[in-house]
């Protein structure tokens, strides 16, 4: 149970496609008039964007329960 | 992992997804909208292709055509007597960028005689700034101690092609996030 803390996704990659999603999330909503371009969001979604990322890795894997069944079936 | 240590992993997780939403909320919040202009200054359009009318005074949007001439008249409520008068007109992008200036006058000391002003400018704006809303806002200072300011978001029509490459984009990161945070093979 030791590792059930540890990271099971992997956190760094996740914060830097999370960046990205918010990055391009915001963008879509200025390109398409949603948001004015001052907007803070536009700087926000970004950084929200590595917390989601970094979030769901903490939380990952998803489907853990199968990937540990088949282990032990393995064993 | 003992009871309470997964209560708290758990609370953590909850608060996080908490803060997530409320700060997408807080953010994606539209700005203010842009006060008209004060200080008595005015200032008026008209798009010559479509016959549309802007006055400066009681708008604080404008949608307009990508391409146009527009006629346009402005004055400032002092004497048409020799002067500095100063003053900018500036985009204004979200921080850290801020406001970027893309006109000015009176900074270099020149000198203007007039207090009233108008043409008939031809505009002709790229077609990848389509779509987005621009808070334009400027300032004009007068020696008397005038000083009117005004701001207006404006819309240019039509989508720019850097939308959709944009909206390819952001799958292409979703499903990029979702092959991180995918289940590792069992070591």
């Amino acid at each position: 149970m030791k590792h059930d803390t540890q990271f099971r996704g992997r956190p760094g990659l996740a914060a830097i496609a999370g960046l990205f999603v918010g990055l391009f999330a915001g963008l879509d909503l200025v390109f398409f008039g949603v948001m004015q371009l001052d907007n803070i969001a536009l700087t926000v979604l970004p950084i929200l964007g590595v917390f989601l990322g970094v979030g769901l890795a903490m939380w990952a894997p998803f489907g853990r329960k199968r990937v540990v069944a088949a282990n032990k079936s393995v064993v | 992992m003992d009871a309470t240590t997964g209560l708290t992993m758990r609370w953590v997780r909850r608060s996080g997804l908490v803060v997530l939403l409320v700060g997408s909320a807080i953010a994606i919040a539209p700005s203010p909208a842009g006060a008209n202009v004060t200080g008595g200054c005015a200032a008026t359009g008209v798009i010559l292709t479509t016959g549309k009318s802007y006055d400066a005074q009681k708008i604080n949007f404008a949608k307009i055509p990508r391409v146009g001439d527009v006629k346009w008249k402005a004055s400032v409520p002092v004497p048409a007597t020799k002067r500095v008068a100063v003053g900018e007109v500036q985009v204004k992008f979200p921080w850290p960028i801020g406001d970027i200036e893309i006109g000015q006058w009176g900074k270099n000391g020149k000198r203007t005689g007039s207090n009233a002003n108008d043409g008939t400018y031809h505009y002709d704006f790229p077609t990848l700034i389509a779509g987005i809303k621009v808070l334009v806002h400027g300032r004009d200072q007068e020696p008397s101690g005038v000083l009117c300011k005004g701001a207006v978001v404006v819309q240019i029509e039509g989508t720019s092609p850097l939308a959709w490459a944009s909206v390819a984009l952001t799958i292409f990161m979703v499903m990029n996030l979702s092959l991180t945070i995918r289940a590792r093979k069992a070591h």
